[in-house]
Order: C-alpha cells, then structure tokens, then sequence
C-alpha cells in the first residue's frame, strides 16, 4: 500500500494508569482485586440545557434513560465514586506524574490547572461526567522523532471509568473499583504516515512513561486509541487498542477497510444508486414454517421479522471490505448497536442458514426486489427490529456518500467493529468542587531537577553495567517488561542477561504456546528469580518452572521442587550423553572440543530442564575428551 | 471578574472583555480560545487569564512579561440559557403550586462560568422533568425567596407558612416546597405547627446532587413529591427524598420527625424514632405506612408567628454554665437543652462551679422556659430515670419525650410567640400538636 498517496493521517492517544491511589479520593487504584458486596442502582438524565433544544414530545423518550447497577466492593471504591459525597481535592502525587511525563515528552505545562466535567451519558460515570483536565500542551519543541517527527499536542489528567460487566438495550452493569484510577492522557497531532511509523512512536511514548518507574503495569493498564483516515475516507476513532503489536495491524486493515468503502460508493455511483427510502415491512408469515432455528425461535416468542430492500446494492452487501469482514458486517454492527438485535440476514448469504430459496423468493415478491438490489432481514421484538433495520437503511445510505466518521472497537485480528458514532465536540463545563491548582515555578524545578533517565540513556547503562548485548537492551528499554526486569535485577544477583531475555523472548514463546502467562504476575516472576538465584538454575530449568506455574495452581517453591525433582540422577544422565556423542561421533571427530557448544544446547533443549546446565557440561566435556583421547 | 488589576488593566487595554476570542503566546506554546471570567470567590492565581480552548478544555495562563495578549475576532454569550418551550398542562390532573425558597434544586449553572443561577418558571421545572406533566397540573410556580437554607430564619418560616395555606384555599391538591436542604427539617417542623387543620400534603423536596448533573437526585425527587402532593391519602407536612442510595423510591417522612443525618447521600434524610408515612416509587405507586392525618376537606389556616429569642444549647462534658448566663443576661425566653444520654446536664461535677442548675434555677424564676432533648437524636428522654434528671426536672425544666432537638426549638419558639403564660407553654410543650411526639417507643425505629 502506498501510504503516502492515499494521504494517510493517524493520530494516537495513550491512556496510561497512574501508580498512585484515585484521583479525587484515596481508595487505592486496584481493579478486581476484591469481590463486589454492594449494588447500587441507578438512572442517568439527561443534560438540562440539551432539553431546551428538544421538542416536549420527544422529551419523555430522550429523558428516560436504561437502568444502570453499580456493583463495588466498600475497600475499592467510597461514596465519591458513588457520587453520594464530594471530590476531594486531587490526588497531587498524580498531577506529579503527569508533569515528570510532560517534561520529559518536552512539553508545556499550564500555569493554572482548571479541573472540567466532560458530559458521558453512558453509566461509565456514576456522576454523568467524567472528570478531566488539562496538564500541559504541545509546542514545536514537542514532538516524538520516528521516521521523521511526530508533534504532541496535550498532556491530560483524568479519572478512569468505571469497568462494564455487562450492557443490554434495556440496562447495564458496571464495577466501581476501577472508576477514579487517575490516567495520564498523552495526545499528538495526526502526523503519523505509514502503520510501522505509529508502532515506533507508541513504543517510543511508551517507554517515555514507563521509565518515570510511576505508572502501572500489566494487562490493561495501557489503552491505546488510534484516529485513522485517508483522503477521500474519513477519521475514524478505533478505541481501546491494547497491545503494541497489534497497532500497525489495525491501521493497515483501517486502511483497506476505507479503501474498500470508496469503491463500493464508485460502484454505487456507477450503478446511479439512489438514496434509499425507509420503507420496512413485516414478513414475519413468510417464514411461518421455517427450518430456520434462528427465525423460528423469533417467532416463537411472538418476536416480529422486518425486511427492507437495499436498491442497487445486490452483490455489495457480500462484498469484502476486510479479511473476514464484510460490508453486510458492517450494517449488521449497525444493527446490533441501535437495536440491540443479535445479527441480520443479507440477500447475498442466502438461501442458507436454514432459510429456503422459497423464503427468499417470496420476501423478494413482497419488496419488490429486482435483480440488482439486495434485501435485509432481522428478526427481533418489533420496535428493536424496527430501529434495527432504520439503522441498516442509514449505513446504506452512507455508503453512497464513503466513510462516515465512527467510533470503532479493534477485534484481536485487527480488523476493526463500528462502536458508535463519533461524538462530537463533548459539553465540558467547570468541575467548581474542585479549585484551581496553580503550577508555581518551584514545583517545576522540583520535578525537573529530579526527572528520571530517558530510556535511551538508560540503553547505555544496561549494555556498560549490567552486561547486555545491545541488541537486547535496545528490546528491554522500550519494553513493558522494563520496570519489572529492575525490581529484579536491583534485589537479586543472578544472571541479568537470563532474566532479560526470560522476560522478553521466555514469557512470549510460552503465551504463543498457548499457555495462561497471565498468572506470572511481578510477585511470582520475583520469587522464581530468587530461587534461580538460589539454586544456581538454568535457562531451561527456569522456562520449565514458568511453564508450570501457567499449568498448575502451585507456589514458586514447589513448582521449584518439581522441576527439579524430575531431574535426572547422573547416572542417567551419563548414560543418554554417551548416547549423545556416539550418535555425533562424526562431528566430534571434525570439531574436537568445538563439538561442545553445538551438543550443549542439543542436550539441554533435549532435556527440558532435567539437568541442570553446569552439569550437563560437565559430563558432556568429559565424554567428548574421552572420545577425543580414544580416537 | 476578580482578575488582579495588573491583568484587567491589560484586558481593558486590549479591548477584551469574557466572551471574547482571545491568543495569548507565551514560551513557544500559544492558547487560543474564549476569555472565561474568573470565579467571584478567590481561588488560584488572579495573574491568570482563563480561556476556553477549542477542545473544551478551561486553562489558566499566567500573563507575565513573556506574554503576549491579542484579542482576536468572535465572541460567545456567557450564561446564556435556552428558552423552555411552553408545554400544555393537562386540566384533568391534580393542580398543584411549587413555591421556591432558593437551594440547589432551585438553581442550574452556566456551562461556560460554572456559575449558579437560579431558574424558575413552572415551563423551567417542567423542561427539566417532562414527567411531570403527566403527573400533575402545576397551577402557579412562585419564587417566594431564594436562599441557601442555611440562611433561612423563622420570619422565612412564617412568610412560608402563609403562602402555603393562601395557595391551598385557592384550590391545590396539594404544595410542593422546593428547598436547600441543610435546614429543610427545620422548616418542615415550623410548617407542621404553623399550619392548621391541614388537609392535603405539603411535600418538601430538595436536591443532594448539582442539577447540571445527569445522576441528580432533583428528578425523582420532584417526580414523587408530585405523586403525593397530587393524589396522596394525607393530610399532613413532611420531607419527600430518596429513601436509598439506588434511584428506586423515596420516602415521605413526618416534618416533626425528621433530619438530615449525612452531609451529602442522596439518602441523607431519615425518619427519627418514626416510621415513615408512606413510600413513592416513581412509576406511582404509593405505599402508605404510617399515616396519621388523612387527606379531607377542612379549610387550613396560618398561625405563623415566632419568638426569635429562643436558643439550643448543647451540654458536653465541661461545657459551662455561663452558656446559659449569657443567654438569661441577653433576655432570652426558652432555651432549648440538647443533654446527653436521657436528658442530662453537668450537675454534680467536681467543680462545683461548673453546675448547669443554679442556671436553670435562676432562668426558671424569671420565667425563662427550658425544654430538655437528647444529642442521642434516637430515643426518649426521661426525667424520672436518674437523680441528675429528676432534680433538673424539679428545677423547672420541661423533658421533651422523644421530640428531636431542633424539633423542639421550633415548636418552643412557636408556642412563645403565641400570648400564653408560663404553664400554658409548658404544658403545650408536652402536648402532641403535629406527631413530633410520638405515642410508644417502637422497636424497629432506630437506624432506618
């Protein structure tokens, strides 16, 4: 793909948690350590001011909002995040943070920090805002160098939301403990050009943050948001993207995906597609005596099934606008997020999924389908199906005009699923409960004078003092994997090369593996460091240990045990090397003591961490030399 | 604006006034945006200008010799708030009148200042709660004052208390009182006894949560005040406020039995050695509890007056006598005692001095009415239990049974505005008026 001609534009936006308590209270940042014993529930309303602009007759609808549940353990999560008592003033510690991230990104911070409140009416906050501010702004000095520079336009402080459980057309469900965790907001400007350049430039923030050795760690404390397009396309907000990895993915398949869009709309054009009307019927008695279980178990439940004509679009509907997506994808998002419908059925797919040439033919006579145009199905409660399909007749329309502006979620292949509609400029007022905080000329020396190395300084120091290969250095600074490699290595002695390359090339082999890595958290990959210190273990050994902790519900110290119980006894062992350098007698002739290194590392991946390395090395030397001496 | 006058006099010569476009340049960074006014009370730094970016985002820059100040073209209308649409109210529902005292509930704020200004109109509550339009028909809306509650006095009461009774003779199924929330019991005490022969509802309500916020409380407060105050079988004062921290019902608690026991839950009111008289949900259901005057036909009158020379003091360990001194010295008529556990006072302390009853003694011989509570809030008092009480009692105090202290400030301070001697008040006291004296103690009444 050339980037560069398509005009591609992409823009990214980091939320990173904070390694400090809440925002606005003092409950610790900790999500689903504790098990929810209090529910609350409750409505959102809508703005006061937004309901001048609506007609009374509307009024009662727009108001009435779903039912939202509020579950909260009472040590995670207190009455501010309950919106039963008022913000205490912010969480200093935290604007710290941001400000030690600011300066180091080379920005500008604000003179007088101004808390807002940013309107959200989705139940993420308990309040109906979320609380925000800015902290600092870019300016030409800001900017991250990766293939040429990118700007940074804004560094933000704000509460995270709450997590959802759950969420249905009717009601939603929501845990308190992870509503308040402060964020740090990093912003830059859309000047990203190529998929492999946003890659350089996240892992570049990245590690700029997590070199303050203040932010948090693991799964999920980092959320990457990706603002897409190109032109003739349009920008897209995808939300959420949470591996590094996955980032030149998403955009390359955005790309193909709005690629795909504005030539489906020459094709409309070319085919004179109008825009289309919004005439949907019920053909529920079509599909009387279906053999469709989906459709007759609609109908079953006195459900309704609508069908509308999508004229002009036939063949389109089925056509691939990404691996494994298609445009009927597309509507049928459309279809779940307005009307909260399980899916669609497109003319395109059919006869299938139970549904009868006979069924399509007569939905055909009913809408007066033609050749060239395609149909929609949707089975569902009538006013459900109804907003469903109004919903797959607005997206089809869209098309006709390209890419319209969506919110969209990343889906682990890359492509991309429509979320909700870009919002626009959100209401943001004054958060008056909370005053002004005014950054003086002291607290910036004090943070400045005291900001950590950056992580290309810090590259130096672990190639020159802790004996890594550059190569694996340059891995390690721009690695989640940084802060923890440095607990480590500042509290135990042992190999630091071998905890490195555990930590970045050990723990992925084993996820690739298939293996639950989730449960190494920093407590358990310190003990096992400890033991391996201890125990003088090896390579493999460790990677053994490792593995069993991701299979088995047992402590470092008997998963330790384990491994090295089914050790084997040197007899053995002596007896498989013999075995070994008879099979490689040849190449111990051709390379003498040479021979070692190569059987080594046969030997101990062979082994799997049965033997430890030294003396594995031991009794393989010695075989060789006698072979050698005999010879 | 409270910039300092360093920053006016340059906003002044730049032609700048709020709602102007504004670019300040400074140190490589430039802030573009709306100039926003600074708050009226001193917050932060006054050298900073506030300006609303583009993005939505409020910043304060500081203006100092590094900056550079240009007033750009544009400019937006600060507190601006949209007309509400008229609405057309249903004949058939039951009329009611909302008369605003001031409070949060009354009030909305100015998304660009953040600041409070009150609204109303019954077209404003309305837009705010189309609801209720299905629920009642709002006959008048009236602003009678607007006040934090914390700024109320008995003389608010009795203007109060005569609007009320005036609006419900012109024919109101019943009154909503929209009120700040601190001392909203205490008017719902005053409005108990003011208020005779009553024989509809009058529903206080009042917001915990800010109006601009889409978790207020306002909305279903005002939507089951309506539901009572419309169609409730009662005839009596009380406070209308959600009963749980979930939006799922409120509660409508006896105006003499009631206070706010939480600083900010939205829960915050609870009924005090009381049920409560009945549950709204607002889907309209009511559950009726605890009823003890039901909705009838009598013709309500107000005999609203108020003597201001009455006071609460709250007895502690070493608290002097003197707070009772200053008092009889300064004229006062009733004191209202807020004693520990039953009813006590500092009496046989170590410190002689230090005796509450050559006070109350003293007070008693010049006519002065004392009138004994408990800080415990729940339970009854009793002057017969220990000899403390029994010789405060024999020194001329009244106990006031199971009566909430601030309860009993009002009722004292109503019953001595009246012409009655001595012994009258004092029996009256003890007398049950408007159910702030309840009949037994019930045992599941504490912590509701």
């Amino acid at each position: 793909m050339d980037y560069a001609n398509l005009g591609l534009k992409v823009g990214l936006e980091w939320h990173q948690r904070l390694d400090t308590h809440k925002l606005f209270c003092n409950c610790p940042s900790e999500v689903g350590a504790l098990p929810p014993s209090m529910s609350v529930r409750r409505k959102i309303r809508a703005s006061m001011s937004e309901l001048g602009e609506f007609d009374p007759a509307a009024l009662v609808e727009h108001v009435r909002s779903r039912d939202f549940t509020y579950r909260l353990s009472p040590e995670s999560a207190c009455l501010v995040e309950l919106d039963e008592t008022p913000p205490a003033p912010f969480n200093i510690e935290a604007v710290k943070i941001c400000l030690e991230i600011a300066l180091l990104l080379k920005m500008k911070p604000v003179d007088e920090i101004r808390c807002m409140r940013k309107t959200v009416i989705d139940g993420s906050n308990t309040t109906g805002f979320q609380r925000t501010m800015l902290v600092a702004t870019g300016t030409p000095e800001s900017y991250i160098y990766a293939d040429g520079p990118v700007g940074l336009k804004s560094v933000c402080l704000e509460e995270e939301s709450a997590f959802i459980v759950e969420a249905g057309a009717e009601k939603a469900e929501y845990r308190l403990d992870r509503l308040g965790i402060p964020l740090v907001e990093v912003a830059t400007l859309p000047h990203i050009t190529s998929p492999n350049q946003a890659r350089k430039v996240a892992e570049r923030v990245g590690a700029i943050m997590r070199t303050t050795g203040k932010v948090q760690r693991g799964i999920g404390t980092i959320r990457q948001d990706i603002n897409v397009s190109i032109r003739n396309g349009s920008r897209q907000e995808i939300k959420g993207v949470q591996e590094l990895e996955l980032i030149p993915l998403v955009i390359e398949r955005e790309v193909e995906r709005q690629v795909s869009l504005l030539k489906l709309r020459d094709e409309l054009a070319k085919r004179n597609v109008a825009p289309l009307e919004s005439k949907i019927v019920d053909v529920s008695n079509v599909f009387l005596a279906t053999g469709s279980k989906v459709l007759r178990s609609s109908l079953e439940k006195h459900q309704s099934i609508l069908a509308a004509k999508l004229t002009g679009f036939s063949g389109l509907v089925g056509s691939q606008i990404q691996p494994g997506r298609r445009f009927g994808t597309e509507l049928a998002d459309y279809a779940r997020v307005w009307g909260g419908v399980e899916g669609i059925f497109h003319s395109d797919e059919l006869p299938g999924y139970g549904i009868t040439e006979q069924e399509v033919s007569k939905v055909r006579t009913i809408l007066e389908v033609q050749t060239s145009d395609a149909f929609v199905l949707v089975a569902g409660p009538e006013s459900r199906a109804r907003a469903a399909l109004e919903a797959v007749l607005r997206r089809a329309n869209m098309a006709l005009s390209g890419v319209p502006e969506e919110t969209r979620r990343p889906l682990s292949n890359g492509n991309t699923a429509y979320m909700r509609p870009l919002p626009g400029a959100a209401r943001m007022y004054p958060e008056t409960d909370i005053p002004p905080f005014v950054i003086t000329a002291e607290l910036l020396k004090e943070i400045s004078s005291s900001l950590p190395p950056l992580p290309e300084e810090r590259l130096e120091e672990l190639v020159a003092e802790h004996g890594l290969s550059r190569h694996l250095a340059e891995q390690l600074v721009s690695s989640p994997m940084m802060p923890l490699y440095e607990s480590i290595t500042s509290s135990s002695s042992f190999d630091k090369t071998i905890v490195a390359s555990t930590l970045l090339n050990t723990i992925p082999f084993l996820r690739r593996e298939g293996m639950m890595v989730e449960r190494l958290d920093a407590a358990m990959l310190m003990a096992v460091f400890k033991e391996a210190e201890k125990l003088n273990l090896s390579r493999e050994e460790i990677e053994e240990i490792l593995s069993m902790l991701c299979r088995e519900d047992l402590d470092v110290s008997s998963a330790t045990k384990k491994v090295l119980s089914s050790r084997m006894g040197e007899e053995e062992l002596r007896k498989y090397i013999e075995k070994v350098v008879e099979q490689n007698s040849c190449m111990i002739a051709e390379k003498g003591k040479g021979a070692i290194k190569p059987l080594m590392g046969f030997v101990m991946k062979e082994l799997r961490g049965k033997a430890s390395g030294s003396t594995v090395h031991r009794i393989l030397t010695e075989e060789i030399s006698r072979r050698l001496g005999a010879c | 604006m409270p910039y300092s006058k360093r920053v006016n006099d340059l906003l002044e010569a730049n032609g700048l006034k709020p709602g102007d476009r504004i670019l300040v340049e400074k140190q490589g960074a430039s802030y573009e945006g709306f100039l926003i006014p600074r708050e009226e009370v001193e917050r932060g730094d006054p050298d900073c200008v506030v300006i609303k970016l583009d993005s939505g985002y409020n910043v304060g820059v500081r203006i100092d010799g590094s900056a550079v100040v240009k007033k750009l073209p544009g400019s937006i209308q600060l507190e601006k708030f949209s007309h509400p649409v008229t609405t057309v109210q249903d004949a058939g529902l039951p009329p009611i009148s909302i008369i605003s005292t001031g409070g949060t509930i009354s009030s909305r704020i100015d998304y660009y200042t953040g600041a409070v200004a009150t609204l109303f109109s019954p077209e404003e509550v309305l837009q705010g709660v189309p609801e209720l339009a299905n629920i009642v028909r709002i006959r008048s809306a009236e602003r009678l004052f607007n006040l934090y509650s914390e700024d109320l006095s008995p003389k608010n009461w009795c203007r109060l208390s005569e609007k009320i009774v005036a609006k419900l003779l012109e024919g109101d199924s019943g009154i909503l009182v929209l009120h700040g929330t601190d001392t909203m019991h205490y008017t719902a005490a005053a409005l108990s006894f003011m208020i005779r022969d009553l024989s509809s509802p009058v529903v206080l309500v009042g917001a915990q949560r800010s109006t601009d916020r889409g978790s207020r409380d306002t909305d279903m407060n005002l939507i089951c005040s309506s539901i009572l105050a419309g169609r409730g079988e009662v005839g009596e004062v009380g406070i209308c406020m959600h009963g749980e921290m979930d939006d799922s019902y409120c509660l409508f608690l006896r105006g003499t039995k009631v206070r706010k026991m939480h600083t900010s839950r939205r829960d915050a009111f609870r009924p005090i050695n009381d049920l409560p008289i009945a549950k709204i949900w607002p889907d309209g259901r009511i559950e009726y509890i605890n009823v003890s005057v039901r909705r009838g036909t009598s013709k309500p009158f107000s005999d609203a007056v108020f003597e201001e020379k009455v006071a609460i003091v709250k007895a502690y360990p070493g608290s002097p006598p003197s707070l009772l001194e200053t008092l009889l010295d300064k004229g006062y008529r009733g004191i209202v005692i807020e004693g520990t556990g039953l009813g006590h006072v500092p009496t046989e302390p170590e410190e002689k001095s230090m005796s509450w009853l050559p006070a109350v003694r003293r007070g008693v011989e010049m006519g002065v009415i004392f009138a004994v509570s408990s800080q415990c809030l729940y339970g009854r008092t009793s002057s017969q239990v220990y000899r403390n009480a029994i010789l405060l009692s024999k020194a001329g105090a009244v106990y006031l049974e199971d009566m909430l202290p601030e309860v009993g400030y009002v009722k004292l301070g109503w019953l001595l505005g009246h012409d009655y001697d001595v012994e009258t008040v004092k029996r009256l006291l003890v007398t049950n008026i408007a159910g702030e004296i309840g009949k037994r103690v019930r045992a599941d009444t504490y912590l509701i």
